[in-house]
């Protein structure tokens, strides 16, 4: 989601960049977040007594409460990309950027519905334990692994360059120091942490974003009398489209790729590692309901106030020249487009709250790029070396030393990353991340919870056809054929391929379980009893540890 | 007792028949609901743009397309709380009662 999202951040942030508006420093801000850094230290340090055990590294030891993870799970899905690339795409084009709001949200009731209860019932420490339960543990795992490690490193790439841009912008930091700030503080709050301390920042971080948004939002309606009518009004007598933003426009007129994007976005949710990762923190089934529950209340209420910050910031910064590049009024917004919920909190709160917000701002990416290299240190320790490579043999504690030593490596490759990508057109990585969660991971996922008669070899090949048409049609797509390879035309003209690539997976899942007639094939779904039953009932699922 | 035997156990109580059933129909008909709203909601802005664009009232700009916008946000998470209130109230009760006859 956060990936997504930065596709208006990232596009719009860079020319700003190039530009060379770099911020003096914002002394509040800086001392806001060093507050926050040092408060998230500390309970690294007191989660680090608790990270013995592999379960209390990956999964808090299964003791946080549906609400707490709630709040997390939440906190994983609200970066600053969509703080700032949401209101900015409100601000721009109005009620597409509403729409676009919504497809993101829907995602989260479907998890509810189709997902959690079952996810928490037979999942351990990773989702890949799930695929694996009944098909080839060695395969399956390597698949998961890959389809995870994909989306974790793209989403990363995103998160790092994003991180960059902003902190440059905000706090006047130079670029490549705070990719390396942030990357180093992520390796710290991971390895030392692990899941205890991750779900801690996160919650910490979900409750600072939601509690400025909220604060700017009503500062933003004390202007219009609370009126939601009044700020519109006010909005559309600035903004120069006029009454046309308060309708559809055009983002959403073509339907094929308005269905694509949204079957990205709604199924991307159910693949994504880290997130899915997060129903394992939780003790039992009800609380993983309550989880989602909680979260997607929060995302709901946060997206709500998005909006209400994006028209604000037509009606407000509109008509007052220093927002806006040499004062010119309806020109460029300085530092870009994307300023435009940081302007605002100026606006309205002066530059106590610019420097909360922004302090929030640089929080929340941190929280974020915790989440993921946990997830993808967990793909690299729980299922390539202690189960693929050792099948198993090997102990708690080589597999935790595994397990940190990957999230310094993750680390230092995602900070690799962010340097050699400053500046570059990263818009497709979204996509791409996104894609292969939905393609990939969702329906291979879906179908070993579902249909008794999927087998390892249709897994497989399902998996990996998700996986090849999904990067194959985003290489294709005008964001990647046309922007970064210079054709003039895309060969795929849409830039989500979720859905091709989607049904893709889904069919030689299909096809290629009913063909298999091996003993192993067999065997395999004769054991989909005994995971339907603890699906369902979570007899035998994962208990919590006393921790 | 066998982990087979408790599976096979388990698979024919009629318990937990009922139990898969009611979870099954809860949770497939919320999910046609929320899927059948968004994509009303997408379709009519794909398909018929300009309803959206009507008015709320004579002397406001705002178009019914944001209450309908927020009521599919709002709908989709009460609907969330309406299937915990379910889960809690009727298929736990079942689960429970599974989980009791094995013992």
């Amino acid at each position: 989601m956060l990936a997504m999202l930065a596709l208006p951040l990232c596009a719009q942030a860079t020319p700003a960049m190039e530009a060379g508006t770099k911020q003096p420093l914002n002394m509040t801000a800086i001392a806001m977040f060093f507050v926050f850094v040092v408060s998230t230290l500390v309970i690294t340090y007191w989660a680090a007594r608790r990270s013995r055990s592999a379960s209390s590294f990956y999964t808090a030891g299964g003791g946080i409460t549906g609400f707490q993870n709630g709040l997390a799970v939440a906190g994983d899905y609200m970066s600053a990309a969509t703080l700032l690339g949401i209101t900015s795409l409100v601000y721009v084009r109005g009620y597409d950027g509403f729409l676009y709001a919504i497809s993101f949200f829907l995602g989260w009731p479907i998890l509810l519905f189709l997902m959690a209860e079952r996810l928490r019932n037979l999942g351990r420490f990773t989702f890949a334990d799930i695929i694996s339960y009944r098909l080839d543990p060695t395969l399956m795992r390597s698949m998961a692994a890959v389809g995870g490690l994909m989306v974790v490193f793209f989403y990363l790439i995103v998160q790092m360059v994003g991180a960059g841009e902003l902190i440059q912008l905000l706090f006047g930091l130079e670029y490549n120091v705070a990719v390396v700030v942030v990357g180093v503080l992520m390796m710290v709050y991971v390895t030392f942490g692990g899941m205890i301390a991750t779900t801690w920042v996160q919650i910490i971080k979900a409750s600072l974003l939601l509690l400025g948004g909220t604060i700017v939002a009503f500062l933003t309606l004390s202007h219009f009398d609370f009126n939601f009518g009044t700020l519109a009004a006010s909005a559309v007598a600035v903004h120069k489209s006029g009454a046309k933003i308060m309708g559809p426009g055009t983002l959403f007129a073509d339907p094929i790729s308005t269905l694509s994007l949204s079957l990205g976005a709604v199924f991307g949710l159910l693949g994504l590692p880290h997130i899915l990762m997060r129903f394992f923190t939780v003790p039992n089934a009800k609380a993983a309901r309550t989880s989602v529950f909680v979260a997607s209340g929060f995302v709901g209420y946060f997206f709500l106030l998005i909006c209400i910050l994006g028209l604000g910031g037509v009606a407000l910064l509109g008509t007052d020249p220093q927002y806006f590049v040499d004062g010119q009024l309806g020109g460029k917004l300085i530092g870009g487009n994307n300023m435009v919920a940081l302007h605002l909190a100026k606006a309205t709160g002066g530059n106590l709250l610019l420097g909360f917000l922004s302090a929030v701002a640089f929080a929340t990416i941190l929280a974020v790029v915790s989440g993921l290299a946990l997830a993808g240190a967990a793909a690299v320790s729980h299922d390539l070396y202690a189960n693929v490579w050792r099948k198993g043999r090997t102990t708690e504690k080589s597999e935790m030393r595994v397990s940190k030593i990957a999230t310094l490596c993750i680390g230092a490759v995602a900070i690799g990353l962010g340097i050699l990508f400053k500046g570059q057109n990263i818009a497709f990585l979204v996509a791409l991340a996104f894609g292969i969660a939905a393609s990939s991971n969702f329906p291979i996922l879906l179908l070993s919870m579902y249909w008794r008669g999927l087998t390892t070899r249709g897994a497989l090949t399902g998996g990996l056809a998700g996986l090849v048409s999904s990067v194959g049609l985003v290489i294709l797509s005008p964001a990647v054929w046309k922007m970064v390879l210079g054709n003039p035309v895309a060969i795929f003209p849409y830039d989500h391929p979720a859905l091709f690539s989607m049904p893709c997976a889904f069919l030689f899942a299909f096809i290629f379980s009913k063909l298999d007639n091996s003993a192993r094939g067999n065997a395999e779904r004769a054991k989909f009893d005994a995971q339907f039953v603890r699906s369902q009932t979570g007899l035998g699922a994962a208990q919590a540890s006393d921790h | 007792m066998s982990s087979n035997e408790v599976v096979e156990r388990i698979v024919a109580h009629p318990k937990f028949q009922q139990l898969v059933r009611t979870r099954s129909r809860i949770s497939w008909s919320m999910f046609f609901i929320v899927v059948t709203l968004y994509y009303l909601l997408m379709g009519t802005v794909a398909f018929f743009p300009e309803a959206l664009r009507t008015r709320i009232s004579e002397d406001s700009v705002v178009t019914i397309g944001w209450p309908l916008g927020a009521a599919v946000i709002v709908i989709s998470w009460l609907l969330t709380g309406l299937y915990i209130h379910k889960a809690n109230t009727e298929l736990e009760p079942l689960n429970e009662a599974v989980l009791k006859d094995l013992k």
